[in-house]
């Protein structure tokens, strides 16, 4: 089987298994209680109820250190069990009566075997059948949904796909810390480096220790069902939240397919990152908000309108609990729609029926989600190093430490592994330059300064611009003011000045702003300086906060109030984008910001386009007739996309690993026994198969080597060792003058690098330990031919395997000449 | 009250019942062949000494060909011997010296491999030129090393041997551990686990040098460190003493082995494995026979009754019917051996008194039933000329089945030496070859005649040390050959309840059952099937070449089936031609030649990769 073939095989497996787990159980659980609402939140409040349970099952598990296949499985299908017998109004008791009465006409002998299986199977295939004719009901209710959402979801596939079929490596260093943190979990060690948002590691757990999937693997290929879901999410909040049917699509569809952003979104989906995973839950958090405000007043208005608002409000608390307790920064970015929404709804917030439970929500939300976390600090677990810069930031501390919370994860990797030290995730998000197509924006903290300077050093340019023409425009007002004088006279002279004086000053605060606010969108979110995108972003907010005026006096209070926060959530948004340029405290990254600007650019698009169907059309009774503009908008959307040329390409991530060594890495772990093997090379591999085998360090093996003599004993103790060689050293994020060249006797006779972290493996460093490692391996190979064979080879990779017995080690001290 | 319809039809049914069980019986008994060898087919024409693989080479010659220069005396010592032995059967030509200085100084041709007995080395000089054979490529084997403290005092030795220190020159281990992928049958430890067993089987030498060896070696055999010696555990076992090692050159190997283990039969599977070590794959012919004998089986008369009566309480013939008989049974149909019993009509000479025929034709009759093979002893209780006794045990036998060939005549140890001489006489015109006894010094088979073969026993069935199981295990890697003797003389001369047949069958069923259990691949045979097979291996000369992941294998000589090991360092085998093969165990198969041309084709390595890129 090609690795390729395996790679859908798993993805496919894997998306199925989250999506059963997290979205299909809970939707057959709760179907019957959700039925008040639209399919799409109902769709959207079974994948928050999902998530929520697996993610604090987990947490309590691992908390009581007994977490494992059997209390995980035992937690998950007991209570569901329950709940679904509780659901039917069916007592436990019950149903215990009929299987022991089964059991016993079984052990008569007057009910067969195969008959007890024939009613299964009935039974199975009257539920599928079931399943089945209601999916057909509802897509043919709706074909066109359907026929978009399986559009979407192809193109997502195709978008985002392709990487993993092209690389099977990591994309970006930080996996690796979290690779170790999840190891850590099946070892019963939640918080391993400290408190530390764990909600996606107990996600990526779950899947790991039920279904047995490696975690390599879930870390290789998640991304694909996460950033599925992310862009689902997306769809369904606008499904939700706007009036017209299909320009939720296009507004997607626009942000997945279209090249008008930077391609640095899109490479973050190639990896699974917790930031990411974190996104899913952003926007339901905001919907369940809006939703709540609208059915608490029909229900307090009408008393028998179904009971709707407990539900949004439980919706809420476990979205927002959720985007705390899987990344900090998606819990700003939804705090800041919250505060957005506060204002939309302050006619309402502060009402008796409202501001208790809104309060009381918003506190258990923070409590589910903080209290393994305290409840870890609390029993001694420290804070983990990006924890504590966000602790920093909060308390007032120095804000300026953006390279503290980078190298937090690494710290702790360096403490914990010895040998990894790459930049944190944090690091990772410094890849603002479009032109790190790697993985690599980790580098690009640098570049993200550079292009940061970039776009301050321009926008200072513009306003010393702008400061000049503004003294020059001060003094022709200064001319206009003294011709005022002469006439009206001196009583006027005062009060016109200070008008000026305001005046100029709005003007030159707005046209600063402006200015500001178009550098970071031409920065951080488009592609292109084309003033449009800016226009489009512009015009898309005015258009919100006039639409939203005009609701309000249409007394459509509640779509006026979304039409306003969305606004003003953007608007928050972009000063956020912005905060470095402003002066303000830099909350969150720019570079960071800026995927959840882009990312909530549609919902500003959609919103507004929404608006003005919806004040043009929203009056036609016919619902098909209301929805052929939205549906000829979408429709223009995508062929406009498709005509003009606007349709991006593929983005293919760098691997920081090859596909030969993830090849010979998966065909290792499944032909050999656990723990029989070793794997010695300067990859990730020690970390991906720390449930199956171990691993040495190639520079510790080289430094040994370069440190010992023929006295020096150096042995491996497992039956197999695998040693893991880049003909063609990759550039692990750092490239040099040489990248590309072949190992080769020049590289390996240079000095053994000799530092304590990644950058022994970075840049020419990389090419000289691969070629010394060659070496050595082909002297021991001459020593050993028997044993020291070619397990795999390619022009750019090669493994050898040393089989050895585990009674008499062999000796790895070997003189290959190059020992130095 | 039965009416006569009824009283006929019960009768009749009856009839038919005693006709249907009475039948099997009288045909088996009618129709049973015991007259006749059944095995006397084995042997065909051309399998004779004249046409046997010849080793030896002359100095010109070696210029010509690749050879084994084994430096020592090849007459006198034991490794010599063991050397030419080796070089005999696996077809390698064998060039002597007595001094590897004269040898380089008459060519300049690189043999091989190089066999040393150590007594002829000339240190340290030697030492220099087995430098620049190694570096050469040439494999250098010491069959035996110079005292440990020579070898101290020596650093070029040491050097050369790759031991990095002599910690003590002589320590006393609790054991001996081979290593897996050695030897066949995997790793074995020789350490007894308390004094009954240390009693019964620990034989090997014990106080061996402690030689350290590590960098760019490989070690096969270790002496366990005792607890007294080690009492903490704090002795890896990469420091071990070292026993049988292996050091790369780069360019060659050398090997070394301490202690006497390449002065008996056990060297030639030790050369045999080495050999296997310095290449990618092993191909070589073997025997492929693993024989079941007793002898000895005195069932016919009644000259030791009044021992069998103290010891058993039944006469002679009664106690051979009654315990031995089944006993022997057991083992057969548990071990599925085909069993090859040699018969002594008379035990005593001297006595008058007749051996009893319809007991023989009752035994024959159940050995055939049992496709055994039945054969000739030269030993008695008596002091009868050899010749007269065999001349007078044809006579009985002539008497009561003419038809049967006697094939296998068995030779007890006082009568080798006189067997040469009598081979020739009209009594033993037929036999073909000789069983001899044990003895892990002599070679295990050879001619003794144009034609007649020897095969000597490998394995005691009522005693198994700890250096019997590493001969057990060398000799089935060498030659896939081994024959099981269960000498029942001691049955016959019984003094104590240590001789009872109750507790020597006990040792040897599960002797017989337990040690050779690793080696079923290999085919059960009667001796004259083995002694076919024998003819065939030393007649047998080949040729093999290989090419990617394809072997050619050109045969001179088969007459119907050869046999071959071949070991591949864990590459499988993907198809034959020529031929069949059957694994004996993970890289190793026993392959069956039945065309002169035979392919065989490994599996590529690309195709063992469950997921490819």
């Amino acid at each position: 089987m090609s690795m390729v073939t395996l790679t859908i095989i798993q993805t496919t497996m894997i998306f199925i298994l989250y999506t059963t787990l997290t979205c299909g159980v809970p939707f057959f659980l709760f179907n019957s209680r959700l039925r008040d609402f639209r399919l799409v939140v109902r769709l959207m409040m079974s994948f928050m109820i999902g998530n929520f349970y697996i993610m604090n099952l987990v947490f309590l598990l691992q908390l009581a250190h007994i977490s494992n296949r059997f209390t995980l499985l035992a937690g998950t299908i007991i209570p569901a069990f329950l709940f679904y017998l509780k659901t039917r109004q069916r007592s436990v008791a019950d149903v215990a009566g009929n299987v022991w009465n089964e059991a016993v006409r079984m052990s008569r002998g007057e009910l067969g075997m195969k008959r007890f299986a024939l009613n299964l199977a009935g039974s199975l295939k009257k539920l599928i059948g079931s399943l089945i004719r209601k999916c057909t009901g509802k897509v043919k209710q709706h074909p066109l949904d359907f026929c978009f959402s399986v559009g979407l979801l192809v193109c997502l596939i195709w978008m985002y796909g392709s990487n993993l079929l092209e690389n099977f490596g990591y994309g970006a260093s930080d996996l690796t810390v979290h690779n170790y943190w999840i190891n850590s979990m099946s070892e019963g060690t939640i918080f391993v480096a400290g408190v530390y948002p764990f909600g996606f590691h107990c996600i990526l757990y779950y899947l790991h220790a039920v279904f047995g999937i490696e975690t390599y693997v879930l870390l290789r290929v998640f991304c694909l069902t996460q950033t599925i879901m992310i862009h689902f999410m997306l769809l369904f909040f606008l499904k939700a939240c706007a009036r017209s049917r299909y320009l939720p699509y296009a507004a997607v569809l626009v942000y997945v397919i279209s090249d008008f952003f930077t391609s640095v979104f899109y490479l973050r989906y190639a990896s699974t990152l917790p930031q990411e995973f974190g996104m899913i839950f952003v926007l339901p958090a905001v919907y369940f908000g809006f939703a709540y405000f609208e059915y608490q007043k029909k229900e307090l208005e009408d008393e028998s309108c179904p009971v709707r608002s407990k539900w949004c409000l439980a919706g809420f608390a476990m979205s927002f609990s959720m985007t705390l307790a899987v990344h900090f920064y998606g819990t700003m970015i939804a705090g800041l729609f919250c505060v957005a929404m506060a204002v939309g709804y302050l006619f309402r917030l502060f009402r008796k029926p409202y501001f208790k439970r809104v309060v009381l929500t918003c506190l258990l939300s923070v409590g589910i989600a903080v209290f393994p976390m305290a409840f870890a600090y609390a029993t001694g677990t420290p804070l983990q190093g990006s924890l504590n810069w966000g602790m920093n930031i909060i308390t007032g501390g120095s804000s300026d430490s953006d390279a503290e919370e980078e190298d937090a994860p690494g710290t702790e990797e360096d403490s914990e592994t010895g040998e990894i030290s790459e930049t944190g995730e944090t690091s990772e998000t410094g890849e603002s330059s479009e032109t790190e197509a790697t993985s690599g924006t980790e580098e690009s903290s640098e570049s993200g300064e550079i292009s940061g300077t970039e776009g301050l050093s321009e926008t200072k340019g513009v306003l010393g611009v702008t400061a000049a023409s503004d003294s020059g425009l001060e003094e022709s007002g200064t001319g206009k003011v003294s011709l005022l004088m002469l006439r009206l006279g001196s009583g006027l002279e005062g009060f016109a000045g200070r008008l000026s004086s305001i005046r100029w000053k709005v003007w030159s605060i707005t046209n600063r702003l402006q200015i500001i606010f178009r550098s970071s969108l031409k920065n951080y979110i488009f592609s292109e300086n084309n003033s449009i995108f800016y226009m489009s972003v512009l015009v898309s907010e005015i258009i919100l906060f006039v639409m939203s005026a005009v609701f309000f006096i249409l007394k459509e209070n509640d779509y006026a109030a979304r039409l306003f926060s969305t606004a003003l959530f953007m608007v928050f948004l972009i000063v956020l984008l912005s905060a470095g340029y402003l002066g303000l405290p830099q909350l969150m990254d720019s570079s960071r910001a800026s995927l959840y600007y882009c990312y909530c650019l549609p919902v500003l698009w959609c919103m507004a386009a929404d608006s003005v169907l919806t004040l043009v059309f929203g009056r036609i009774r016919n619902r098909r007739i209301a929805d052929v503009p939205s549906f000829a908008v979408t429709v223009g959307v995508i062929c406009f996309l498709c005509a003009a040329g606007h349709v991006r390409s593929l983005y293919l991530n760098i691997a920081l690993e090859s596909n030969d060594a993830i090849t010979c890495l998966t065909n290792i772990i499944r032909e050999n026994k656990n723990y029989t093997w070793t794997i010695c090379s300067a990859n990730d591999e020690r970390l991906m198969a720390y449930d199956y085998g171990y691993h040495y360090e190639l520079h510790t093996l080289l430094s040994e080597i370069k440190d010992g003599d023929e006295e020096t004993d150096i042995t491996i103790p497992t039956k197999y060792v695998y040693f893991f060689v880049e003909k063609i050293p990759l550039d692990y994020l750092v490239s040099y003058a040489g990248s590309g060249q072949s190992i080769s006797e020049e590289g390996a006779s240079r000095e053994l690098p000799v530092y304590s972290s990644i950058t022994q493996y970075q840049g020419e460093n990389r090419w000289i330990v691969m070629s010394k490692f060659y070496y050595w391996a082909e002297a021991l190979r001459e020593l050993y031919p028997n044993e020291m064979t070619v397990y795999y080879e390619t022009d750019e990779f090669i493994c050898y395997r040393l089989e050895q017995n585990i009674d008499n080690l062999f000796n790895l001290w070997v003189d290959y000449d190059y020992n130095y | 009250m039965l009416s006569r319809r009824q009283f006929f039809t019960i009768t009749l049914i009856m009839l038919v019942l005693l006709f249907l069980f009475q039948s099997t019986s009288v045909m088996k008994d009618q129709w049973n062949e015991y007259g006749i060898n059944e095995y006397a087919e084995a042997l065909t024409s051309g399998m004779t000494g004249d046409n046997e693989y010849q080793i030896d080479l002359s100095l010109q010659e070696a210029q010509e060909y690749g050879f084994v220069l084994f430096v020592g005396d090849e007459e006198e010592s034991a490794a010599g011997a063991r050397a030419r032995e080796w070089c005999s059967y696996t077809k390698r030509s064998f060039l002597g010296t007595l001094s590897l200085e004269d040898y380089a100084a008459q060519t300049s041709h690189c043999p091989e491999v190089i066999l040393i007995d150590s007594d002829w080395l000339s240190l340290p000089g030697d030492v220099v030129l087995l430098e620049e054979y190694a570096a050469q490529g040439v494999t250098v084997i010491f069959m035996t090393l110079p005292e440990a403290e020579i070898v101290a005092q020596n650093q070029e030795l040491m050097d050369f041997l790759g031991i990095d220190e002599v910690r003590q020159t002589s320590i006393h281990v609790a054991g001996i551990e081979l290593y897996n992928g050695f030897l066949l049958g995997g790793a074995a430890l020789y350490v007894a686990e308390d004094e009954e067993e240390e009693e019964e089987k620990q034989d090997m030498d014990l106080d061996v040098p402690w030689y350290i060896t590590r960098s760019a070696t490989k070690v096969y055999m270790v002496g366990r460190i005792s607890e007294e010696d080690d009492p903490e555990g704090e002795i890896d076992y990469e420091y071990y003493p070292s026993v049988i090692w292996r050091r790369s050159t780069g360019a060659g190997y050398v090997f070394a082995v301490s202690g006497s283990y390449m002065e008996d039969v056990a060297a030639i599977g030790i050369l045999n494995a080495m050999m296997y070590e310095t290449e990618d794959y092993l191909l070589y012919p073997v025997v492929n026979a693993q024989n079941l004998v007793f002898t000895n089986f005195a069932a016919f008369s009644s000259e030791a009754d009044e021992r069998m009566n103290v010891l058993y309480y039944r006469s002679q013939k009664a106690v051979f019917r009654d315990l031995v008989w089944p006993g022997i049974l057991a083992v057969w149909l548990q071990t599925e051996d085909i069993p090859t019993l040699f018969l002594n009509p008379k035990l005593d000479y001297e006595s008058g008194e007749e051996p009893d025929a319809e007991r023989l034709i009752y035994f024959l009759k159940l050995i055939r039933e049992n496709d055994g093979e039945v054969g000739l002893t030269t030993w008695q209780l008596s002091d009868l000329e050899l010749s007269e006794k065999l001349s007078e045990d044809m006579v009985f036998y002539e008497g009561n089945v003419p038809d049967y060939e006697f094939h296998a005549l068995y030779v007890d140890e006082e009568n080798e030496e006189k067997i040469s001489g009598i081979l020739e006489e009209e009594a033993l015109e037929g036999v073909s070859t000789l069983l001899l006894e044990v003895n892990a010094e002599e070679n295990v088979l050879g001619y003794e005649s144009d034609n007649v073969t020897w095969q000597r026993a490998t394995a005691d069935g009522f005693s198994h040390t700890y250096s019997d199981n590493l001969r057990v295990r060398s000799l089935e890697t060498a030659l896939g050959y081994s024959t099981i003797l269960v000498d029942l003389d001691r049955v016959v001369e019984a003094e104590s309840e240590e001789d009872s047949w109750e507790k020597l069958s006990e040792d040897f069923s599960s002797n017989v059952g337990t040690y050779w259990k690793s080696y079923s691949a290999f085919e059960k045979t009667s001796v004259t099937e083995s002694d076919a097979r024998i003819r065939q291996f030393l007649n047998l000369s080949y040729e093999e070449t290989r090419e990617g992941e394809v072997i050619h294998v050109s045969l001179e000589n088969l007459y119907e089936e050869a046999y071959f090991i071949l070991r591949t360092h864990n590459e499988e085998i993907e198809s034959m031609e020529g031929g069949t093969y059957e694994m004996i165990e993970e890289g190793a198969y026993l392959l069956t030649l039945t065309q002169e041309e035979a392919v065989i084709t490994l599996k590529a390595e690309t195709n063992s990769f469950y997921y490819n890129n």
